[in-house]
């Protein structure tokens, strides 16, 4: 490689981030010279002072990269004077962050002085030791572009007295005693260029009256700038009076949009007055806000939703380009004739549960992530999820009577105070996946497990069970495994016991041969028909993707291809291998009833041999009517 | 000169090695360097102009990109300047299927591309090296691409010290 030619290496190496180019000048001295030489590269850098380090920093003067970003953290001096003078220059950006004392204002003050080319400045958590008598203000900072100060003191704004940004990012906390505000409300006057605004935290910072000193009191034409993106964010607003005169200064050069965290506010009016608004974001955690209200937007392109929508939300906005919604619900089957635009070519969907989606003309481009599909067409799930659940159900039943039938009642009261309550709780959790099938099956684990006389694994699963509930992820999975696991035990104890026992009087063991016969026909099966089942997947992931062109760049955020992560699979599994298990059951059920046919009479077993055989028995007859599926026609 | 004229000519094109190759002009297009040779000659001239000499591309390669540029000349190709901001992640499954190919293809591919001005297929073939690169340790990528080591031990450490200011800890 390294025989490329050098503006070959450049543009591949653009590519990566700056940890793999930290790992690429170490290969040898060729790229390093690249890496180090080449602005574009060096520049991803960061210079971390970190932890009070006091290692020499000979290294970096010697160095020919081009450093802009530098990162302080808890460090107890300002880097050496000659370190500073060499990367003064080329950095662009400086982040300050957690210091476990206060910080001296004129240690800042220094420190931002010596680098004249800054752009960006964010504080985090920063506490200040102010001096009553330090006044001076930054006047090294023209290029000043971006200034953030996240829970950090406000008084720091004392220092930007005759800095003009373009973009602010204020998180207010609350500091201890005394009350910053009216320094962040003073440098907000002064600004005439400010055209992007964050702001979060906003809830003290109204009740408190401030609000009125910034948006009322004061003659609004103080307000020179005029913002073109507003974001609020975790801002329970109560008092809206002075928020709603602030934002009308703006309402004709607001482009983007950013509203997180409503409560108590419906923003609806204020949306409504904006004229240009072309980004509209809204996480809507709180059901205050409402399309309904919203009157229908012509200029809107792109909109981000997070939580449930409003039927024909979409309705609202004719020429919208790009759609991204999170945690949708919507009806089985209804997604597609509610949602129903034509001009949207991006659309991105995430932890949401749907029907069909697939009818936007102008589709392009489509990301999907943690999806739960109803009504697609290779699968048809209605009639199929309620016969599984119907074999799961009854044998559910069929345990619970098998329980009573041997009276094994004192186990039965602790199944149920352990497995009620994790039930519940991973119903809860699991949102969308909570549902009745998922529901029986994790109620047929826990009698199998019973059945199993394995109190152990009943709790080691309940633990599972929770954690994944937790944890959220891959819970198909977990089950699927579960099953897998079942299965092979079942085959290996019975081989196990088979070889030890075969020649003790102790039990009639030459069952056991016949019980080994039956679960591993039963595994062969199984695979078989799992083979199959992948493959159709497989076969329905491609047809799917073949529709759409997969060359995106809109979302930076998103990996290699777009996954179809349906978890069609591993529902499949789950319903196959329950069914197996149902068989397993049955056959031993058949077998120990014959063993004791011949040898004695035992009326127990006979009865709940009847009652499995002729529950199955229904259900197949009822499952070969409806053989109409693909699935069906593999499960049987 | 109107590119998207209904009939589209057929072009041959002739590599390093004397091997001659026939596509079409929408095809050939792609190529910014070709472009520029074609909207040289004018109007008109397309018909009357005989085979491209390519002499910075062997017949291997050629194929390679042939079968490209085929494949996407309905295409909107993007600007080297619009491939410059791509932060990038969608790639073409048929794309990706394409690169798969030994190293040695691709670098001849990349500077192929990169002498061809195909700025999307430059980019797609440096990104493929680049994800190669992606969370190896500089041992391991030595040994893939093999690389020989020059450093000597003083220089190494010097950069493993600068190295350590840089690495968020």
């Amino acid at each position: 490689m390294e025989f490329l030619p050098t503006e070959i290496l450049v543009k591949i190496f653009t590519n990566l981030n700056d940890k793999d180019l930290l790992s690429l000048t170490l290969v040898n001295t060729i790229f390093n010279d690249i890496i180090s030489s080449t602005q574009q590269l060096s520049s991803k850098f960061s210079i971390y002072f970190k932890n009070n380090q006091q290692s020499q920093l000979k290294e970096i003067l010697e160095s020919s990269r081009k450093y802009k970003n530098l990162v302080i953290e808890n460090f107890n001096q300002i880097p050496h004077l000659e370190v500073l003078e060499k990367i003064s220059q080329t950095i662009g950006k400086i982040e300050i962050h957690r210091w476990n004392w206060s910080l001296d204002c004129k240690l800042i003050y220094q420190l931002l002085e010596s680098f004249p080319n800054l752009r960006h400045v964010k504080f985090i958590k920063i506490l200040f030791h102010f001096d009553a008598q330090f006044i001076e203000s930054l006047i090294n900072l023209r290029q000043l572009d971006t200034l953030e100060v996240i829970e950090s003191d406000s008084r720091i704004f004392r220092l930007f007295k005759k800095t003009q940004v373009r973009k602010l990012v204020y998180d207010y906390v609350p500091t201890g005693g005394n009350f910053p505000i009216p320094d962040m409300i003073k440098f907000l006057r002064r600004q005439e260029k400010l055209e992007d605004l964050t702001l979060s935290g906003f809830l003290a910072f109204l009740n408190a009256g401030i609000g009125k000193i910034i948006f009322h009191n004061e003659k609004l034409s103080n307000v020179k700038f005029r913002l073109k993106k507003i974001c609020l964010k975790n801002c329970p607003i109560i008092q809206t009076i002075h928020l709603k005169i602030f934002l009308n200064l703006h309402v004709k050069s607001l482009k983007i949009v950013e509203l997180d965290d409503l409560e108590n506010w419906n923003c609806s009016n204020f949306i409504n007055s904006c004229e240009n608004l072309e980004i509209l974001k809204i996480n809507k955690k709180h059901k205050s806000f409402s399309f309904d209200q919203i009157v229908e937007n012509e200029t809107v392109k792109i909109l981000e939703v997070n939580g449930p929508v409003d039927k024909n939300f979409l309705s609202k906005f004719p020429n919208l380009k790009i759609l991204k919604v999170t945690n949708l619900k919507t009806e089985r089957g209804k997604f597609d004739e509610e949602l129903n635009c034509n001009k949207i070519e991006v659309m991105k969907i995430e932890k949401s549960y749907l029907g069909g989606f697939f009818k936007f003309p102008k589709l392009t481009k489509l990301h999907l992530k943690n999806i739960r599909v109803m009504n697609d067409e290779i699968f048809q799930t209605d009639i199929l999820d309620i016969f599984v659940n119907i074999v799961i159900a009854i044998s559910c039943v069929v345990s619970i009577t098998k329980i009573c039938l041997f009276k094994h009642t004192r186990n039965i009261f602790g199944l149920f105070l352990v497995s009620i309550p994790v039930i519940f709780l991973a119903y809860i959790k699991f949102e969308y996946f909570a549902d009745l099938e998922n529901t029986l099956v994790i109620l047929q684990i826990f009698f199998f497990l019973y059945f199993l006389y394995m109190p152990i694994m009943l709790l080691g699963f309940s633990t599972l069970v929770l954690l994944a509930a937790f944890y959220r992820k891959s819970f198909l999975k977990l089950i699927n495994s579960y099953w897998w696991a079942v299965l092979i035990y079942n085959f290996v104890a019975s081989s196990i016991t088979a070889v030890i026992f075969w020649n003790t009087e102790h039990l009639s063991n030459r069952i056991w041969i016949i019980r080994i016969t039956i679960s591993s026909t039963v595994f062969l099966y199984q695979y078989m028909k799992l083979k199959k089942i992948h493959h159709l997947s497989e076969e329905f992931e491609r047809q799917n993707s073949n529709n759409i062109e997969n060359n995106t760049n809109e979302f930076s955020d998103l990996p290699q291809r777009p996954i179809y992560d349906i978890n069609r699979n591993e529902k499949n599994t789950i319903f196959s291998l329950a069914f197996a298990h149902t068989l397993f059951i049955i056959s031993m059920n058949g077998v120990t009833f014959l063993h004791h046919v011949f040898n004695s009479e035992d009326i127990n077993t006979f009865s709940v041999f009847l009652v499995y055989t002729s529950m199955i028995f229904i259900i197949f007859i009822l499952i070969s009517h409806t053989n109409k599926s693909i699935k069906l026609r593999l499960l049987f | 000169m109107d590119i998207d004229r209904p009939s589209d000519p057929q072009v041959s094109v002739v590599s390093s090695d004397g091997t001659m190759f026939h596509t079409t002009l929408k095809s050939i297009l792609l190529s910014g360097t070709i472009k520029d040779m074609i909207e040289h000659i004018g109007e008109g001239g397309v018909e009357n102009m005989g085979a491209i000499p390519l002499q910075n591309v062997d017949s291997k390669t050629l194929e390679i990109v042939i079968k490209w540029i085929e494949h996407h000349k309905d295409n909107i190709q993007p600007t080297s300047e619009e491939i410059k901001d791509k932060t990038a992640d969608f790639i073409d499954p048929w794309d990706e299927n394409f690169l798969e190919m030994d190293l040695d293809k691709l670098y001849n591919l990349i500077t192929a591309a990169n002498y061809l001005n195909i700025p999307q297929l430059l980019w797609l073939s440096t990104r493929k090296i680049a994800m190669l690169i992606k969370n190896r340790t500089p041992q391991e990528i030595r040994s893939l691409f093999n690389i020989e080591d020059d450093w000597t031990p003083q220089e190494i450490e010097a950069v493993q010290k600068e190295n350590q200011w840089c690495e968020e800890k």
